[in-house]
């Protein structure tokens, strides 16, 4: 079978600075990865690549077997995958039903399966108490929650996930990794990227760690255990500066 | 330390107003540099200016110009004002209070200061150097006793400062829900709109007042004569007499209006009311400032809290009761696939509560008022029997004209939506042909209004008026085509909340343009079948034959031949485009 997600020398340059640079990937089925990187390192670029979001400068791919550049294949990889892309993919001035009814519509999920799914998606969201809000009125929190509500509906075979925790409460947080971690047990692939590295290390597999557009780090969690903690080798691996920093000295002085 | 945070909120307001000009590269900062030094120079020279045309024309001006003229000033420098302000909700980038509050200053020191703050401001800029070159022209002209001026000046700029003051801190309150804040907007752009049609209204009324000004007259208790004999000195003595008494009165009743009304009476060497209107100004701008004030500290202590304000019962969750009903979204449109139903259903419904769309709804209203008031101020229409769908084939194109900004740059009103529309694995043939039925209603229905509008005053016969409305499908479907191919090919990326471009670069804006120019070519088979009957008509005058139903059917055939063989390479066309006009509305990423 082959792997849920493959690239070959990926890259991707805006206004002549790359953003993405000759990554390759590989991502079995069944797995939860973690992507990983500092702010900017091109996560979000290469999530939108895999995607068809974004057309890539140079380089190979393939997701669940399909090629995202031809437009042929790229449709039939779409009504495979589900996402949560950074910016996200919602009607403002639809509500929470609405835009779940029309992303089933959009997969030709069936009428009675449609309702029933939307129903457990806005309970487990806790979303389902203000039906009359629309989206342009959610706080961010809930515009992810909705967002992966949008993403897990057509029960897709790989989910590819953008920061989902991000802003997104406790409660609503532990429901949702609940889910995946139940989701990926069934066999299908969630790719991640996350900055909490917590959630990481309780969740995935395997982990990608990109820097500056270079993936620097793939291996799996559980090789990675022997070699210290994910938030040390992550640091390691990005060149974080580590113990105290110079400078700031007036900070705490009071004399300032 | 007071004056080092007054000098600090000074600085903010500035260099906010600074890095919003000059955001746009190098070319962009010397353009405005440039702009710059023409504004200063604007400055001057209309405050030169305004004081020597003043000096010249005063000495022979009689008091019922010198009235208006004061009117005139007040009214430029007021929708300046607007505009900035205007400007300002939209941009959001005007200093909310709430974003001081932290700091170590009290209450009334960063209200106060906050307020001096907002008379950093381009209007003001433009619009007092007239106000005071005007107001020093009537002192050396008409003597010290005009010296009152200043005080009305100041006045009217402290009543209109605060009253602005006082309703952005609570259109900030109100526009705290994003949802809200739009639909303020919007109503805001409406009214500046409409408002702004009211010089072109005053002026269609004003070029016929001999016919529709006298019961203006009479109103006014001006003695009439029924209009009858008078040579052009006396008609534009009594137009002036009408126009005089009734911006007199609007002055008298719009607090704005004392700077021009305490003007007059100076003039009139009543100083006593001139001096009421400097204490009325006055007085009302305190009891705004101290109004505002009240909401801040309510704001502060919580009384106006939006956890206090916004409390929403919770509302129950939809019971199997309602799954009898189903949803908008999830309705079934004949002869459309699924897709194509849902993602016309969803964008229409999107559309229905986009405030900048209800925005586009109002504009052919406009067009129908103004078109209304042209025609019964004396628009003579006297079409022969060939021609006269023509007046009907107008009214219809009000239709795609004033949705025309929305139909050429279809995927930018909701960018999130078009994210959406990417990652959907449909045909992209069916997306297009739901946008496109998403807008048909509101462009059908517009037309169609217009073109029964129309019939009112340009009646034709039962069968042109049914070929008509077929060549307003045709007209759509033409239009459709050609904007489809706009939003491919050159999307634009507009403001949210708005319909305004962000960035633009030249070849975008004129292509936009280019739309404009093209019109009547995509236009022109909707008129074939009038002028066809036209020919006919006038070659053989005896013809039977219903040349204009005939054709008119003929020319929606062919539209919607054209239409399906196009939009499956156009929904080609999007796959193509899609990435790049993602990039484009929504950015680059990361």
């Amino acid at each position: 079978m082959n792997p849920a997600i493959r690239t070959r020398d990926l890259s991707r340059s805006f206004n002549g600075t790359p953003a993405v640079r000759q990554v390759d990937l590989h991502v079995e089925r069944g797995t939860f990865y973690g992507f990983l990187g500092p702010n900017g390192a091109g996560k979000s670029t290469t999530i939108r690549m895999l995607t068809g979001l974004l057309a890539p400068g140079s380089g190979e791919m393939e997701v669940l077997g399909f090629n995202p550049r031809e437009p042929a294949e790229a449709l039939e990889m779409k009504r495979r995958i589900g996402v949560v892309p950074e910016e996200l993919p919602l009607f403002e001035g639809l509500t929470a039903r609405e835009q779940l009814t029309f992303v089933g519509r959009m997969y030709l999920v069936p009428g009675d399966t449609l309702r029933d799914r939307i129903d457990d998606l806005l309970a487990m969201m806790n979303l389902d108490r203000e039906p009359h809000k629309l989206t342009v009125e959610y706080s961010h929190g809930m515009k992810k929650k909705l967002a992966l509500a949008a993403a897990l509906l057509p029960d897709p075979d790989l989910l590819f996930l953008d920061e989902p925790f991000e802003g997104v409460d406790a409660v609503a947080s532990r429901t949702i990794r609940d889910t995946l971690a139940r989701y990926v047990k069934r066999g299908s692939t969630v790719f991640l990227t996350s900055h909490v590295l917590e959630i990481v290390e309780r969740l995935c597999t395997d982990v990608g760690i990109i820097v500056n557009g270079e993936l620097v780090e793939q291996t799996s969690l559980a090789h990675l255990g022997g070699e210290g903690s994910l938030e040390e080798r992550f640091l390691k691996a990005v060149g974080a500066p580590t113990g105290d920093q110079p400078g700031l000295d007036w900070l705490g002085s009071k004399e300032a | 330390m007071k004056a080092a945070h007054f000098g600090a909120i000074v600085w903010l307001r500035w260099r906010i107003l600074k890095n919003r000009v000059s955001r746009r590269g190098r070319l962009g900062n010397t353009l405005i540099t440039i702009l710059a030094i023409f504004a200063v120079f604007f400055m001057l020279s209309s405050f030169a200016g305004t004081f020597l045309a003043a000096s010249s024309l005063l000495p022979e001006a009689k008091p019922v110009h010198i009235r208006l003229a004061w009117a005139g000033a007040t009214g430029l420098t007021l929708l300046a004002w607007m505009a900035g302000v205007m400007t300002e909700l939209q941009r959001s980038e005007s200093v909310p209070l709430q974003s001081l509050l932290h700091l170590p200053s009290s209450l009334l020191e960063v209200h106060i200061f906050n307020y001096i703050g907002s008379f950093v401001s381009v209007s003001l800029f433009f619009t007092l150097p007239i106000l005071f070159g005007f107001a020093f022209a009537s002192v050396y002209v008409l003597g010290g006793r005009m010296l009152l001026l200043l005080p009305l000046i100041a006045g009217f700029v402290f009543l209109l400062t605060a009253v602005t003051y006082q309703l952005r801190g609570w259109l900030e309150t109100l526009m705290k829900n994003k949802r809200k804040r739009r639909n303020v907007i919007v109503l805001i752009t409406i009214s500046f709109v409409l408002l702004a049609q009211t010089p072109s209204i005053l002026n269609i009324i004003s070029s016929n007042l001999d016919t529709v000004g006298e019961p203006l007259l009479e109103g006014a208790g001006v003695p009439t004569d029924g209009g009858g004999n008078r040579d052009a000195t006396e008609r534009t003595a009594r137009k002036l007499a009408i126009v005089d008494t009734w911006v007199g009165r609007a002055c008298v009743v719009v607090p704005f209006g004392w700077l021009a009304w305490g003007a007059g009476k100076l003039i009139e060497g009543k100083e006593f009311y001139a001096l009421l209107c400097i204490l009325g100004m006055f007085g009302l701008a305190a009891l705004s400032l101290r109004r505002s004030y009240h909401t801040t500290i309510d704001f502060v202590t919580g009384a106006q809290s939006g956890a206090a304000r916004s409390t929403r019962k919770i509302e129950r969750t939809p019971t199997k009761a309602d799954r009898a009903h189903p949803l908008f979204v999830a309705r079934v449109l004949p002869l459309a696939g699924e897709e194509t139903a849902a993602f016309a259903l969803a964008t229409m419904r999107n559309l229905l509560r986009t405030p900048e769309f209800k925005m586009l709804l109002v504009l052919p209203l406009i067009l129908v008022v103004l078109g209304i008031v042209i025609y019964l101020s004396g628009a003579d229409v006297d079409l022969n029997g060939s021609l006269r769908p023509a007046a009907g084939l107008l009214a219809m194109a009000i239709g795609p004209l004033s949705m025309l900004q929305l139909l050429q740059n279809q995927f930018a009103v909701d960018r999130d939506a078009f994210l959406a529309l990417v990652l959907c694995p449909a045909p992209r043939h069916r997306i297009l042909l739901g946008k496109n039925l998403a807008v048909a209603p509101f462009v059908l229905g517009t037309s169609v209004a217009a073109l029964l509008g129309s019939q009112l005053f340009v009646p034709m016969g039962v069968a042109d008026l049914l070929a008509t409305l077929l060549l307003a499908v045709a007209m759509f479907l033409l239009i459709a085509v050609v904007t489809n191919f706009f939003s491919l090919l050159n999307p634009i990326r507009i403001r949210e909340g708005s319909l305004r471009p962000v960035n633009t670069d030249l070849k975008s804006i004129l292509l936009q343009l280019a739309i404009l120019l093209l019109l009547p070519v995509i236009l022109f088979p909707i008129a074939f079948p009038m002028l066809l009957e036209w020919m006919m008509t006038t070659l053989d005058p005896g013809t039977a034959l219903p040349v204009y139903p005939l054709a008119s059917f003929l020319v929606l055939l062919a539209s919607l031949f054209l239409y399906i063989v196009l939009i499956y390479g156009q929904g080609r066309l999007l796959h193509e485009r899609e990435q790049r006009m993602l990039e484009i509305l929504i950015g680059a990423g990361g």
